[in-house]
């Protein structure tokens, strides 16, 4: 079985699974497969811009907290938000922002770039922190949960299980995107614009204007995460943006692999599990998280699913 | 704003700036000559602050601090090259700066198992333990000023060793091209061991110099690592004069920033950053890139 | 780098195994007890970590030390007791009190230090009705705006301690004061009611300085201050960032100049640190560690023997925490769910505290008095009361 194969059969799963848990589980467990669901869709979306486009984002985590703060500056204080209406402007802003960013950073290239996405990380979270826009270190509150409205039907998601259906929906609609960009003409000239950039510019294409496009979606799609998560939690802090939640982002994408759609949704998982469980069994979890990524980056920096990959040669190798 | 206290001002940005550059020297060295993005630079100046506090509790002396922070720099330094970053070699950034974070949280969880949660001052040593009467109202405390004096030094003996030695003329060759460097002798292993450990070892003991004027207390190097990014962008990654520059530009700003503009020191320290990376990438002065 | 294979395929099945197994593990948890007799479980969320341990610590200590002299039962029900680090982070909060009420299933919530924290509590406990006692958090809001039948404060509100610390600097014969502490909505909130008693006292501010939280690097704003020279300085920091600041603050040789006032937590739990920086610092604080009257005795030398070490304010709140829920669970004899006995009898509690006579205001908050006290030889000293039974105003709240 080819790589692909094992990628399209792990998101199978996956979505298999997203749809059992509102019936295995309740309480406080839907609620953490609420968080995890949607750092799975911001670390896929990272994932698209490490992988394929080469572009090694320290900064991410500025446009999910970006969204995140839209949604709060836009929710009205005494009513729940049109989710629709907010979700589109918040995700419009942050690509707008997104397109920004990447047109000034992607000129760069290799280290350059990388400090580049640190210091727009490091300006986001200074513009909430430091100014007093939205609550200054504090953070700001969102009252109440947005509520779908279609024509003719309200759907609220106050409860944890209807929540936890429409984030997965949005999540997977999401990492299906990421999934056909990959596999199609686009994802292949990203590819070859990140292995030779000089042969892609002989056929007249732009890697520069590749790359801004494929960083725009992914940071439309991480803003679309950070606005779900402050759905979820009600509340929005200068924190969501801080260059740690990215470098976190990115230990989920090596964890599972850059070059697969569903290598960083797995490491999300796993990373949060490890996370939920060491925190269990002590209080200096943090020493099982460093170890993990200490080992993966020295022993396995391929990430996990393409170690699957061997379990299931393929044919030919079989007939060798 | 008077002339006196600008004076004033002026002293607090150069000490803050001489710390920045005491920690970004040890960032450029890595960074500049081995091309290793090092986000744990930050961690080990924690660990300084906390040897300075254990040193103080169990030793009653300050000054027994400095010697063990380098000499602690540099064995930490060396274990990092030989176990990890050598495992590294060849690897991309991604790899460096995920195994640099993940050492970060493996350091400052070590620190609050063996230290505990708590934040902790340290009394300012002994013979410097007083303030110089600058007005009959206003005093500017001895450490702070001694702290310059220790900066100052360092920029001279740095200058001094890549400047004039044997070993500056290596690591600067190495700056420049590594691989005409090796061609041309100059040992890889034991020269990037060397460096870690120095750069290291910068990191650590600038640590120990600014715990008694600092607060003690856990995640103390996040702030510190930043800025020193923010440094070696501002004056060139891998040139030590930048750094210098770039570190006193940003104890200017800080300074003067919460002076001016409070609200938007901050920000606009970063700005200059994504200036400095969009108009001249190489940095004020000639630096090496990597 | 050699392309070595640390992972073949019997570990890693080896670790999937055991990653779905931990994974359907998540759900066998044990279901709490719901009959009576079974113990009440009391949930802490607190910062045992960072800037706040410290106080996290004496609030913990000394609201199992109050429970224990009560012979270790609420309404005749023993206790268990669950903690969790809250690690004053605003943006893990509501996960963290979910653990509590969600996955722990406490019957009550007794939390917490930070501002920002706490009104995430404050938001979930209107929202499942669940117990809450906060034992040191000052954010106006919770017994303001956001006050609730359910939610009981044993600490102060921001305004409380601030704004008779305006009256006595004012007395004192300053007229231009300028203002430090953290951008925060506690700096924010006790600057206000700073102005607002120090305008009553005919007082003006002439400067406002904001420092970014949580840093402690002041030298640039007290140099600002040296320069300004008002008549004196108000300055609210609390935990390691009273220690550093104060320290600094003498450094520079401003005590002399420009005298320096704050709320109590400036020199509350700080005193051993600071050292002579902190001699003759006057402060406004609802508790002082002289106060003398029987409670206060009885508590400072029972808290001394058992935890070997000196109380302080945050002891205090938090041994009222465990008081007011013991009043409350003896009017309820131990039913948890007779929400109404509960919060009448706890919002009627007169208590004989060691901070002196406490009751409760219609918003839930603390009526106290505040004390001024001054810094001598280490040691808070009660100097008089700056203001007698002060209770915060309440202003928004709908049960007021």
């Amino acid at each position: 079985m080819s790589k692909d194969h094992i990628d399209a059969g792990l998101l199978v799963a996956l979505a298999v699974l997203a749809l059992l848990v509102p019936y295995i589980w309740s309480g406080y467990e839907i609620k953490l497969a609420t968080t995890i669901t949607i750092q799975a869709g911001l670390a896929v979306a990272l994932g698209f811009v490490v992988g394929p486009a080469g572009l090694i984002s320290i900064g991410h985590a500025a446009f999910f907290g970006l969204a995140a703060y839209l949604f709060a500056m836009l929710a009205p204080a005494s009513e729940p938000a049109n989710l629709l209406n907010t979700l589109l402007l918040a995700v419009c802003g942050t690509a707008v922002c997104a397109a920004v960013v990447g047109a000034i950073s992607i000129r760069s290239r290799g280290l350059y770039f990388i400090l580049m996405t640190l210091a727009f990380g490091q300006l986001g979270y200074h513009f909430f922190h430091d100014t007093g826009i939205g609550g200054s270190a504090d953070g700001t509150y969102i009252y109440f949960r947005p509520e779908v409205r279609l024509p003719g039907l309200d759907i609220s998601l106050d409860g944890a299980a209807p929540f936890y259906q429409f984030v997965s929906l949005v999540v997977f609609a999401a990492v299906a995107l990421v999934w056909w960009l990959r596999r199609s003409a686009f994802g292949s000239l990203l590819v070859a614009a990140r292995d030779n950039e000089m042969r892609i510019r002989a056929f007249g294409y732009s890697p520069y204007a590749l790359r801004l496009v494929a960083f725009v979606i992914s940071a439309a799609i991480a803003g679309a995460m950070g606005y779900l998560s402050a759905a979820q939690h009600g509340f929005v802090a200068p924190e969501m943006l801080a260059w740690h939640n990215s470098a976190t982002a990115l230990v989920m994408v090596l964890i599972g692999g850059k070059d697969t759609t569903s290598g960083p949704a797995i490491g999300a998982i796993l990373l949060l599990l490890a996370e939920e469980l060491l925190q269990r069994a002590t209080e200096h979890w943090l020493v099982g998280i460093g170890l993990i990524i200490v080992v993966i980056v020295i022993a396995a920096p391929q990430g996990i699913v393409p170690y699957l990959a061997r379990f299931f040669p393929t044919r030919r190798a079989q007939h060798a | 704003m008077s002339a006196f206290f600008f004076f004033v001002q002026l002293l607090n940005a150069v000490q803050f700036g001489l710390v920045l550059y005491l920690v970004a020297s040890g960032l450029t060295l890595l960074l500049g000559i081995m091309g290793v993005i090092n986000l744990a630079h930050g961690a080990f100046y924690m660990v300084g602050a906390y040897l300075a506090f254990a040193v103080v509790q169990h030793l009653a002396s300050f000054w027994l601090a400095l010697p063990l922070a380098i000499v602690l720099g540099l064995v930490l330094g060396a274990l990092l090259e030989h176990f990890l970053l050598a495992r590294l070699e060849g690897a991309d950034h991604l790899s460096q700066v995920l195994l640099s974070f993940g050492l970060i949280l493996l350091i400052n969880e070590a620190q609050r198992i063996i230290f505990g949660n708590d934040a902790h001052g340290i009394e300012v040593p002994a013979p410097l333990n007083f303030s110089i009467p600058l007005s009959e109202t206003f005093a500017y405390p001895a450490y702070r000023l001694f702290v310059c004096g220790v900066g100052i030094a360092f920029v001279i003996a740095l200058g001094l060793v890549m400047g004039r030695t044997r070993i500056g003329m290596m690591l600067r060759a190495s700056a420049e091209n590594r691989t005409m460097a090796r061609a041309l002798g100059v040992d890889a292993k034991l020269m990037y061991l060397g460096v870690t450990a120095a750069g290291i070892s910068c990191a650590v003991l600038a640590g120990v110099i600014a715990a008694p004027i600092a607060s003690v207390y856990p995640g103390m190097g996040d702030q510190v690592l930043i800025l020193s990014f923010v440094v070696i962008v501002l004056g060139g990654i891998g040139s030590l004069n930048g750094a210098l520059v770039g570190a006193l530009l940003l104890g200017a700003v800080d300074a003067f920033g919460k002076q001016f503009f409070p609200d938007f020191a901050a920000f606009l320290v970063y700005v200059a950053m994504i200036a400095v990376l969009i108009v001249r990438p190489q940095g004020l002065f000639r630096g090496t890139g990597a | 780098m050699g392309n070595r294979n640390p992972l073949d395929r019997r570990s890693a099945l080896k670790v999937m195994g055991g990653a779905s197994a931990a994974a359907l593990g998540l759900r066998a948890f044990p279901t709490p007890a719901i009959a009576q007799g079974a113990p009440i479980k009391v949930g802490f969320m607190l910062p045992y970590t960072g800037t706040y341990a410290a106080l996290a610590k004496n609030i913990d200590n000394a609201f199992r030390q109050y429970v224990a002299e009560k012979g270790d039962k609420l309404g005749g029900r023993a206790v268990e007791y669950v903690t969790v680090d809250d690690q004053a982070e605003p943006s893990k909060a509501t996960d963290n009190m979910n653990k509590l009420v969600d996955r722990e299933k406490v019957d009550v919530v007794v939390g917490t230090v930070h501002s920002g924290v706490q009104m995430a509590m404050v938001k979930i406990a209107r929202e499942t009705s669940k117990l809450l006692i906060i034992p040191n958090a000052g954010v106006d809001a919770a017994t303001r705006a956001a006050c609730a039948p359910n939610i009981f404060r044993s600490s102060f509100s921001n305004w409380q301690p601030s704004f008779p610390t305006g009256k006595v600097m004012a007395d004192d014969g300053h007229k231009a004061a300028m203002t430090i502490t953290w951008k925060y909505a506690a700096g924010e909130e006790c600057v206000a009611a700073f102005k607002e008693g120090f305008g009553k006292g005919g007082g003006q501010v002439v400067g406002e300085l904001w420092v970014p939280f949580p840093e402690v690097e002041f030298q640039s704003f007290l140099t600002q201050i040296a320069e300004k020279k008002p008549d004196a300085v108000f300055a609210f920091f609390a935990g390691g960032g009273a220690v550093k600041f104060v320290k600094d603050y003498a450094a520079l040789g401003l005590r002399k100049s420009v005298p320096l006032y704050g709320p109590g937590f400036l020199t509350d739990g700080t005193l051993p640190a600071q050292g002579e920086a902190a001699e003759g610092l006057k402060t406004t604080l609802h508790y002082a560690d002289d106060l003398n009257n029987p409670a206060d005795k009885a508590f400072r030398a029972a808290y001394q023997k058992r935890y070997n070490a000196e109380p302080d304010v945050y002891s205090v709140q938090g041994y009222d925490a465990a008081a007011l829920l013991v009043i409350g669970m003896d009017a309820a004899k131990g039913d948890i769910n007779a929400k109404d006995a509960i919060y009448k009898a706890m919002r009627g509690a007169k208590i004989d505290s060691p901070r002196g006579p406490m009751t409760m205001s219609a918003a839930n908050n603390p009526i106290q008095n505040i004390y001024l006290r001054e810094v001598k030889n280490g040691k808070n000293t009660y100097v008089k009361i700056a203001a007698e039974a002060l209770a915060d105003p309440g202003t928004g709240c709908r049960m007021a």
